[in-house]
């Protein structure tokens, strides 16, 4: 059983490291994947084959996903899977932690796709204000109402939802995207993103709810 | 359920919770209560809902694998730098 650890920040009370109610999240989520990493770096570096070639590819399969997802360049993709080979490849012969290797890949592949990326024109800055996307007579209640009856769980596997949430991800300032990417679509714990971005847990919380609000702006507006 | 209005000051207090409380990130009180207040708020009710489904959207685009060829030049490249490695370890 974890132990439940409430602190007090800004006023409102938290819960951390804590088994919680949790109305999206599965419990646990991000851990069997971790486990399964840890598996697998711990067999790669006593010398089993197999999981050493398991390792390498997932190692590029992230760095994949990665460029394509939040640098959005599939041109920058082979370089970074390149550079995520080889650095994986080094790493695991002298690896001390191996529970420590999920965010170790994650920034790795983070650096070597913001290495190679190119300032990309017309990329946003900065995100839209609480006014734009709040729902109200002045917010995306007026103009960004989803399109009636259909949500985006119905709608999950149809490609008119992926393409306006690609189109909505590629609007978000690049640390926002890679917080999103990395927690929503690859399940990452908040304390694996915060070590992956180099920013505290409460940062990672903070940015990825101003994200959320403003794809789901987006995404509401684009159905229409 | 009231009607969306303008949102009032403390549905933008809870507005910058309601992320913590899909992520299952508050003390049971605290999400007792934004629960009471997402019941009796249209604003807040929309929101969360929204909200829920932008995670969903997002969690179902999430683990893409790479196209076939991708995965294939992938492997070329481990099968190089694994042979690499055999003829000169260091």
């Amino acid at each position: 059983m974890k132990q439940r650890k409430v602190t007090k920040t800004g006023g409102a009370r938290r819960v951390t490291n804590s088994r919680r109610m949790n109305p999206v999240h599965e419990e646990g989520s991000a851990e069997p994947e971790q486990d399964e990493y840890t598996e697998l770096v711990r067999s790669a570096a006593t010398g089993d084959p197999e999981a050493l070639d398991r390792l390498l590819m997932r190692a590029q399969e992230v760095a994949w996903r990665f460029s394509t997802s939040v640098c959005g360049h599939a041109d920058d993709a082979e370089d970074a899977m390149q550079e995520a080979l080889i650095k994986t490849y080094r790493y695991v012969g002298r690896i001390r932690e191996p529970g420590a290797f999920r965010p170790w890949l994650y920034r790795t592949v983070r650096n070597a796709c913001l290495m190679g990326r190119r300032k990309r024109v017309g990329e946003p800055a900065r995100l839209q204000s609480l006014d734009e996307v709040l729902p109200g007579p002045h917010g995306p209640t007026r103009r960004d109402a989803p399109h009636p009856g259909k949500n985006p769980e119905q709608l999950a596997d149809n490609a008119g939802l992926r393409r306006r949430l690609r189109k909505a991800l590629r609007r978000l300032p690049a640390p926002y995207r890679a917080i999103v990417f990395l927690r929503e679509m690859e399940g990452l714990s908040t304390r694996e993103v915060a070590k992956v971005m180099g920013i505290s847990e409460d940062n990672v919380k903070t940015r990825l709810h101003r994200a959320r609000v403003q794809l789901q702006a987006d995404l509401g507006r684009d159905a229409k | 359920m009231t009607t969306p209005t303008r949102p009032s000051a403390r549905c933008r207090r809870l507005l910058l919770e309601l992320s913590r409380y899909l992520d299952g990130d508050l003390t049971p009180a605290r999400r007792r209560t934004v629960e009471r207040h997402i019941k009796s708020c249209a604003c807040c009710g929309t929101m969360t809902a929204r909200l829920r489904r932008t995670v969903a959207a997002c969690r179902a685009e999430g683990k893409r694998r790479p196209p076939r060829d991708v995965m294939s030049r992938a492997a070329e490249r481990i099968r190089i730098l694994v042979a690499r490695a055999r003829v000169s370890p260091d």
